[in-house]
């Protein structure tokens, strides 16, 4: 069924006003202060300058603070890939209503929102908390230490909260996979592993590529996991943009830090198209 | 010595027994044709001596070694799969290198056996290309010589022709017919086509609900069907039930048909439509009772309808006083039987080869 | 394939991952009912106090009614607005519908932090022009939430709707509806249940949500969540506890429901690799 031109615009206008005029606007809106001059009066100088742009690179604490950010995203993404590796594998062979479970219960725990999710972690890094007592009971710790407010502490809880992202993208992969191929490869001579990294996992490089994209960004962008988890010690672009907004009403630095997590999280997921594009060249079906 | 032999294999999934006392015995050299209906086992006995599953109970030997648990990289079977199971990110060169790597074997000797693989199966020069874009039949061909070219003890074959249509399917069972003996290459192949099974096997297999319900020559199980399901499959029709009664069979609808004396006693006899002959009704006032069905060897009908097929042509008559469900088919060559239209009075005559007597199935 | 050593291990693996991933979620429902305010692991004593106490909580509970009506609002509103838009897309004449489709799913390109804030500035130098105010209130964080769920509401609507057998609206048309008819009798209700499903999802990610909302709190108007980490920033005890498990409580029986409604991993669309 064709819509005629007036009932397509009818339909799509609301939506597509709402967007352009609501969210496309103010961000290009907001993203301008990058090249403004913070000011004490109002929001920001007007002017255009890239003052202050190169000023958050010459300062040592806000790079620090950007070099930071970023290899705790990279660091979350390795080890959340590691991690749900195999349980994909798993979950994507699963079938029937231990699978639909296995679903659920990654999407809950999606879903429940990161601010649960850290307030439970706050809990158990607490100093009577659970990782304490297991990690002395197994000598692993010397006593109760401060697990919060460190870097590992923040990359542990991310890869827990962003694993049912990477989980759910990786096992629709390995689910839709041919089983065949694995039957034929070990009949044709080579062993579980042989076969899985050889025939397997090549297959499974678009959802791999996906997950991993989405989760390098996500976890570039966190805010409620570096503020509970982290705290001042462990300070990430997202908490510093909003302090400079909330405690020293910085609007063009808050635009800067925009502006870089805007910039590198496309890099991101332009990597992954990239890849993705150049990996099917070949194999295509004609 | 490759000779492959499955003792007593059973195998249930739960409560469905798949696979019941299944045993069978495979010389070296020898095309094996595995044929059933889906559901009957065969595919499950496939994947047995490939290793993919265990069985319950019995034992897989090749060359007298039990290999019933052996993990599948390390039998010397090759499994041509039914969807060809080609690796879509490796080149066709690459999938056919696959299994000599896996053993091992590299340099001149691989790629001697790839180019007379290549030459076999008549896929050279598409070394370089990706599954993807190649035809059904190139990747069907390239599946066969990824099989080969590890020289397996045993290929298997898993409905290969199936995914293939109608014309390819003839052509590629005559080559591969013809690949298997110049290479004297023991294979197993399993199908539903028993045209197929006809054409390729040695010797032929015929499974139903997980048991082995004939095994011979082609030839054996086409002429002589045990039971009537094996000659349901084979196609045969004019399939009766009913009981022996004086030195005549007599089917349920009362037709009362010759049943040569030195055959022994049967729930069911089949009537084979390409032995039978049409003949022009006899004159009323013959010796055949006015209105039966049969006098001596000949049946007595009209013909109910009448289809061509090309080289012959399909008959189907109603016996004279019989309900509609029994009458027989007669299959003859279009010279020979073009003659008779619908409506036409027709006797059929009944060789003694005609007439197959067939056991009830196993499971009745 | 036969079972091994490794498929044990494999599940082994994936017992102790999803331990991991919901051990938080789970510790917080426990932690709820512990006796004592201080933290003790394992807890010493139960009770359902803390729950009883959530009233003498006014910034937490009026957190969870604004939540409450935010997410319903905000899910209403953008399935409406999705529902047609995708409508319009599918049906409508439209040479190339990339760029549209990208719209839609734009607000999922931006960090929800950026747009919060970027939200607040635009707004408030509006309301500043027109001697208004527009931020902090509760339009311009429903606004908020609308453009947070509508790549999720759109995402599933266009997917339900692909699903449909067209030759039914076209049934409709050749019996004599026009399209605005057909739209409503056949068309619509037959993405009844990818509506459904959009709406309780984007309730669940409107009631969860932290970063867009940020900026846009005031107050008497602050979000649950926003409660939440203001609360647990000075401290973690039971309380927080109980509203946290009030909180997984609401979203665990939505997705039960959007269960019946939906095939997840289809409609969140994150198994897709493009």
């Amino acid at each position: 069924m064709r819509l005629s031109r007036r009932g397509t615009l009818g339909l799509l206008v609301p939506g597509v006003a709402l967007l352009v005029l609501m969210y496309v606007a103010p961000e290009l809106y907001f993203l301008r202060y990058a090249a403004e001059k913070p000011s004490t009066s109002s929001l920001a100088v007007p002017t255009v300058t890239a003052g202050t742009f190169t000023g958050f690179f010459r300062s040592g604490y806000d790079v620090s603070v950007l070099w930071h950010t970023v290899a705790m995203a990279l660091a979350t993404t390795v080890v959340a890939f590691a991690v749900a590796l195999p349980v994909s594998y798993v979950v994507g062979r699963t079938t029937g209503r231990a699978k639909t479970w296995l679903v659920v219960l990654a999407v809950l725990s999606m879903l429940v929102g990161n601010v649960v999710r850290s307030i439970g972690w706050s809990a158990m890094l607490g100093y009577g908390g659970i990782v304490n007592r297991i990690g002395t009971a197994l000598h692993l710790l010397s006593g109760p230490e401060q697990l919060s407010d460190t870097y590992p502490a923040v990359i542990v809880v991310l890869v827990s909260v962003l694993l049912p992202v990477m989980i759910l993208t990786l096992e629709s992969s390995f689910g839709s996979l041919d089983t065949n191929l694995e039957r034929a490869s070990r009949d044709l001579g080579a062993p579980p592993f042989p076969t899985f990294w050889r025939v397997t996992l090549p297959q499974v490089i678009p959802g791999i590529l996906a997950g991993t994209s989405i989760v390098f960004v996500l976890s570039l962008n966190a805010y409620a996991i570096p503020a509970l988890i982290g705290g001042p010690r462990v300070p990430a672009l997202a908490t510093v943009m909003y302090d400079s907004v909330t405690q020293d009403g910085n609007y063009p630095v808050a635009a800067v830090i925009a502006l870089l997590l805007l910039i590198i999280g496309l890099a991101g997921i332009g990597a992954y198209s990239f890849l993705l594009r150049r990996q099917f060249e070949g194999w295509r079906t004609r | 010595m490759s000779e492959l032999t499955l003792e007593q294999i059973s195998k249930s999934y739960g409560s469905v027994q798949v696979l019941r006392e299944v045993s069978l015995a495979i010389a070296e050299g020898e095309f094996v044709a595995i044929l059933g209906p889906s559901g009957c086992g065969k595919t499950t006995t496939l994947n047995i001596v490939a290793g993919f599953t265990e069985p319950d109970a019995g034992r897989v030997r090749l060359g007298g070694v039990d290999i019933t648990r052996q993990r599948p990289e390390r039998r010397d079977t090759a499994l041509v799969f039914q969807n060809y199971a080609l690796f879509p990110h490796m080149t066709v060169r690459k999938n056919i290198e696959y299994g000599l790597r896996a053993r091992r074997i590299g340099g001149a000797e691989a790629r001697a056996r790839l180019e007379r693989v290549g030459k076999l199966l008549g896929i050279t020069g598409l070394e370089d290309r990706y599954p993807g874009q190649l035809s059904g039949g190139q990747q069907q061909r390239v599946a066969v010589a990824r099989a080969l070219v590890v020289q397996p003890a045993v290929l298997l074959l898993d409905e290969p022709l199936s995914n293939l249509d109608e014309k390819l399917r003839k052509s590629v069972r005559t080559e591969l017919r013809g690949i298997q003996r110049e290479l004297r290459q023991t294979a197993i192949i399993v199908t539903h086509d028993h045209e197929e099974a006809l054409s390729l096997a040695d010797r032929l297999v015929v499974m139903d609900a997980g048991r082995v319900v004939q095994a011979g020559t082609p030839d054996e199980v086409f002429s002589r069907p045990r039971t009537r399901f094996v000659a349901d499959f084979m196609g045969i029709t004019n399939i009766f039930a009913g009981a022996r009664s004086g030195g005549r069979f007599v089917t349920e609808g009362g037709t009362s048909l010759p049943l040569p004396g030195d055959l022994p006693g049967a729930p069911y006899v089949a009537l084979r439509p390409s032995a039978l002959r049409l003949a022009a009704a006899p004159a009323p006032d013959s010796t055949a009772s006015a209105g039966t069905a049969q006098s001596g060897a000949m049946l007595h009908g009209v013909v109910a309808d009448r289809t061509y097929l090309g080289d012959t042509v399909q008959y189907r008559v109603a016996l004279t006083g019989q309900p509609e469900t029994e009458s027989v088919t007669v299959q003859a060559s279009s010279e020979q039987a073009g003659a008779f239209a619908t409506g036409d009075r027709v006797g059929i005559e009944i060789p003694a080869g005609a007439v197959l007597p067939l056991q009830a199935d196993d499971h009745e | 394939m036969r079972r091994g050593p490794g498929t044990i291990a494999l599940r082994l693996v994936t017992l102790v991952v999803y331990v991991f991933m919901l051990a938080p979620v789970a510790l917080v429902i426990w932690l709820s009912f512990s006796k004592s305010q201080v933290l003790f692991f394992p807890p010493h004593g139960y009770s359902v106090q803390w729950y009883e106490q959530l009233r003498y909580q006014p910034q937490l509970t009026s957190g969870l009614f604004y939540s409450l009506w935010l997410a319903a609002a905000a899910s209403l509103i953008s399935v409406a607005v999705a529902g047609l838009a995708a409508i319009g897309l599918s049906r409508g004449v439209i040479r190339r519908r990339g760029p549209l489709e990208g719209l839609f799913l734009g607000p999922l390109m931006v960090p929800a932090i950026v747009t919060g804030i970027a939200l607040y500035v635009y707004l408030y130098v509006i309301g500043t022009g027109l001697r208004s105010t527009f931020v902090p209130t509760r339009w311009a964080m429903l606004l908020a939430h609308v453009l947070l769920t509508l790549p999720f509401t759109f995402r599933m609507a266009y997917v339900g709707l692909s699903g449909i057998d067209t030759s039914l609206e076209r049934a409709s048309l050749n019996l004599g509806r026009n399209r605005l008819h057909t739209i409503r009798l056949v068309t619509l209700p037959m993405m009844r249940s990818a509506l459904i499903g959009a709406a309780i999802f984007g309730f669940i990610f409107s009631f969860a949500d932290l970063e867009i909302s940020l900026f846009l709190v005031g107050p008497g108007q602050t979000t649950l969540p926003v409660a939440m980490l203001d609360y647990a920033s000075n401290q973690i005890d039971p309380t927080i506890a109980a509203i946290s498990a009030v909180q997984i409580a609401i979203i665990a029986v939505l997705l039960l429901v959007a269960n019946h409604f939906v095939d997840f991993g289809k409609a969140l669309g994150i198994g897709r690799a493009r």
